[in-house]
């Protein structure tokens, strides 16, 4: 009863705040805000992979592409075949559809190669991402090379931050639970996890599939945000991107994972101001963060852990 | 009519290449026995350890565990089949608290799935209170529960062991098998060791095969020896036995 009225209020403050926000802020601020909140569910699922499983994956883009076209493409194509009042629902449902997509495609590319470790694994992954991008740049009818336009804006504030909540929640539940330990264990010492009886590939598996999945709506939000796709977006660099900022907020820190997609999607529009040097001085505060702080923001501890485990639970 | 050994072990070879690490070994374990497998570097024990948890499958012999065969299982089936074992060089989970390195024994006997623990559902709620209870339990048995909330990896190295033999346990095994356990301790942790082994095999009636390079430690508390030298068993037998006999002394001092 007591999760159901916290899920309730968190739900009503959103909805709230959807409101009023374009009202108080203007629509760059909006739309920073926005960006924030979409790649705070690309880097918080990639740590599940990367920071708690311990699995060096450069496919997150691949993963998130793959949401974004399965999602922008239902909706184009079958925004004819319902009233126009159920567009929130099917939002969600396509949404929905988008990562299951991507997630399918985690476990496809999980089961033959997560037996390779650590810089084999990253060259894989990394693979698998320019495959799905050059497939998505050969089919005309999602646009090719030339992108794919005309999608609605569905993303609204609400429903960017109603995702930053569920994987936040899905996340904290997995982590905090006995069965949740399999991960960390399977990143700590693989051999030592299958002595007290955990199948390591199947854990590897799930951390790819839930991954993925919550990739894949990353990708979903984004296409519905910008209502447009290109992909071009979807390059081994913002796989790059969204590892740099799970790194620099700790592998294994959830709070660091949302920190940071915090700092390094505000930080260069902050930057503005340095012009020229813009991208000079962004660079600059990353090495200076990783000398002095090379276990990320957060390393692996958690903010006010205690208060959010119980509050959730 | 005899009930079967726990553990029978029937002329068991392994080769890597033209090396023979073990040669036609045999013996046999019953229910509730503590065996000490001795013998030079490079004897083959640890290799005999990874035969009885599935890391390797012999070349030749077969094994039989609760006398069914163990043929194709793996280390993690082995845990599940109910032989636990430690590390010659420790293998905890070290960015983890020392609870969460014993929680997670408990992975496989979880009733409930990821699924209802995203949820959060009643039974998950129960679940994971009572295995909070009984890790609890174990690391005050275990004098460990002051270091409950450290990291594994910050704990000292005396305790580190003992960390990764209750990980071991709360397993539930039938047969725990310790790899030198008492490697680079000092003399009071190597008493304490000898008490744990001790307690641990008379109160949970484990089957104990132990490896380990310590003579005391070893003539302490083993009933019966085992001794491996370049793969083949050469001696079994009481502690007495084993220290009278002549291929033994041959094996560590060198030929006469």
């Amino acid at each position: 009863m007591k999760r159901v009225i916290i899920v309730a209020g968190v739900m009503s403050v959103l909805l709230i705040l959807d409101q009023f926000i374009s009202l108080i802020l203007n629509p760059y601020i909006t739309q920073i805000i926005g960006l924030i909140g979409i790649n705070i569910v690309l880097v918080v699922s990639l740590n599940l992979i990367t920071g708690f499983t311990g699995q060096f994956s450069l496919g997150h883009a691949g993963f998130m592409a793959v949401g974004a076209y399965v999602s922008a493409s239902l909706t184009v194509f079958c925004g004819d075949f319902y009233p126009s009042f159920l567009n929130p629902l099917f939002f969600l449902i396509f949404t929905l559809c988008g990562g299951s997509c991507a997630a399918f495609c985690g476990f496809l590319i999980g089961l033959p190669t997560l037996r390779l470790k650590g810089d084999y694994l990253a060259i894989v992954t990394l693979g698998f991402g320019e495959i799905i991008r050059v497939i998505i740049l050969n089919i005309q009818t999602i646009g090719g090379a030339r992108g794919f336009s005309g999608i609605p804006e569905r993303a609204s504030f609400f429903w960017i931050y109603f995702w930053v909540f569920v994987v936040l929640l899905v996340l904290f539940r997995l982590i905090g639970s006995t069965k949740g330990k399999a991960f960390l264990c399977v990143r700590d010492d693989e051999i030592a996890a299958e002595s007290i009886g955990i199948r390591p590939t199947r854990v590897k598996v799930t951390a790819f599939v839930i991954g993925s999945f919550f990739a894949g709506t990353g990708g979903a939000l984004f296409a519905h945000f910008n209502t447009y796709l290109n992909p071009s977006s979807f390059t081994f660099l913002k796989s790059v991107e969204i590892v740099t900022m799970v790194v620099l907020g700790g592998l294994g820190s959830l709070s660091g994972s949302v920190l940071s997609a915090l700092l390094l999607t505000a930080l260069p529009e902050l930057l503005r101001i340095a012009s020229d040097f813009r991208m000079v001085l962004y660079s600059l505060l990353l090495i200076v963060v990783m000398i002095k702080r090379p276990q990320g923001i957060m390393g692996m501890r958690e903010i006010n852990f205690k208060f959010k485990m119980q509050k959730l639970r | 009519m005899k009930t079967p050994p726990l553990l029978d072990v029937h002329h068991c070879s392994i080769n890597f290449g033209g090396l023979m690490a073990l040669n036609h070994v045999s013996f046999s374990l019953d229910e509730g026995e503590l065996i000490a497998i001795i013998g030079p570097n490079g004897a083959g024990k640890t290799t005999l350890f990874n035969l009885l948890t599935g890391v390797y499958s012999p070349s030749e012999g077969s094994i039989f565990f609760k006398g069914e065969t163990i043929e194709g299982k793996t280390l993690q089936a082995m845990n599940c089949l109910g032989v636990a074992r430690t590390f010659q060089n420790i293998r905890l989970f070290s960015n983890m608290s020392v609870a969460d390195n014993v929680k997670a024994a408990w992975y496989a006997r979880l009733q409930y799935g990821l699924g209802s623990a995203v949820l959060g559902s009643k039974g998950v709620k129960e679940e994971e209170r009572i295995v909070a209870q009984q890790v609890d339990d174990l690391l005050t048995l275990f004098h460990l529960s002051d270091q409950k909330n450290e990291l594994a990896k910050n704990l000292p190295y005396g305790e580190q062991r003992r960390l990764e033999i209750v990980r071991a346990l709360a397993t539930h095994p039938k047969l725990l098998l310790l790899d030198e356990p008492a490697a680079g301790m000092n003399p009071t942790e190597k008493n304490d060791l000898i008490d744990l082994i001790r307690r641990i095999h008379r109160e949970y009636q484990l089957t104990v095969i132990l490896i380990e390079h310590d003579m005391q430690v070893v003539m302490t508390i083993a009933p019966r020896i085992l001794v491996l030298d370049y793969g083949v068993a050469i001696a079994e037998g009481s502690p007495e036995e084993i220290r009278q006999n002549q291929k033994v002394i041959e094996a560590y001092l060198g030929e006469v």
